[in-house]
């Protein structure tokens, strides 16, 4: 059965059968907000998307039968709520003191060009860093991120392609850097 | 290095920095609890919706007495009198 008939069933008096929606995506989810928040986080807000989704469900879209897109977008809204309840004093981008980059740094220490990479990551809009880790994390087509993040399918290929090309920029820049320190 | 192949580097090099551990089980089944109170909340207040209208056809005989109690008293009757078809 798909994820659109369940949700369907879910909203005829069998609101039950919304947990099979949940044990089909929790570990993408959870995945998700682990990548973007950290593990712990992850733990903690997982509940919340469920509960957020489950009320939401009659707005769900019955003409989509994966929900996965439409949990990511609920999973992002709760990771945004996060980020402004847990803003550190005095930061003005929550989002990027609590991504989990840091972490991420330390455990790809050796590797020169992934933190050359993550350091470009950071440095891009968050509306073009949500695009391009819905699709090179999450695997999502830029149209299923279309989805997740309430756009129309053309802004998410065009933010996609902008922060692919900032990229390039950036990693070619840090290239020429390293080359020029080594000299 | 052309674009094609330098965006497949970034996109193996992305897939290596988004790698995660899995989940523990705690914490699925945890969020699953939290999912499940909303979902029995949704129960229970639908299974009071199913019984009152119930309770409501019960009330029915009463009313439906009451009513015949107004019919037959003596307002009922002299407005019944005082009316043109009387």
């Amino acid at each position: 059965m798909t994820d659109g008939k369940l949700i369907a069933r879910s909203l005829c008096g069998e609101p039950e059968a919304f947990v099979e929606i949940v044990e089909r995506h929790e570990v993408a989810i959870h995945g998700y907000l682990s990548r973007r928040a950290g593990h712990q986080a992850a733990d903690d807000l997982l509940g919340e998307v469920w509960v957020r989704a489950f009320g939401a469900r009659r707005s769900y879209d019955s003409g989509y039968d994966d929900a996965r897109p439409w949990l990511y977008g609920i999973a992002r809204n709760v990771l945004r709520a996060h980020w402004t309840t847990n803003q550190p004093i005095g930061l003005t981008t929550p989002e990027e003191t609590l991504d989990p980059w840091d972490e991420i740094t330390d455990r790809l220490d050796s590797a020169v060009r992934a933190r050359a990479l993550i350091s470009a990551v950071r440095k891009l809009p968050s509306a073009e860093r949500d695009v391009l880790l819905l699709v090179a994390w999450e695997q999502m087509t830029p149209a299923e991120a279309a989805v997740a993040l309430g756009i129309a399918p053309g802004t998410a290929r065009s933010r996609l392609h902008r922060a692919r090309a900032a990229l390039r920029h950036m990693l070619a820049e840090a290239d020429a850097n390293e080359a020029e320190v080594r000299k | 290095m052309n674009p094609d192949r330098e965006d497949l580097d970034i996109t193996e090099l992305l897939s290596v920095i988004g790698q995660v551990g899995p989940p523990s089980s705690d914490a699925l089944e945890d969020a699953r609890e939290v999912l499940w109170s909303a979902v029995t909340e949704e129960m229970l207040s639908a299974n009071d919706a199913r019984t009152r209208p119930a309770e409501h056809v019960a009330d029915q005989p009463q009313q439906t007495a009451r009513q015949r109690r107004q019919n037959s008293s003596p307002q009922t009757e002299q407005h019944r009198n005082a009316s043109p078809g009387a």
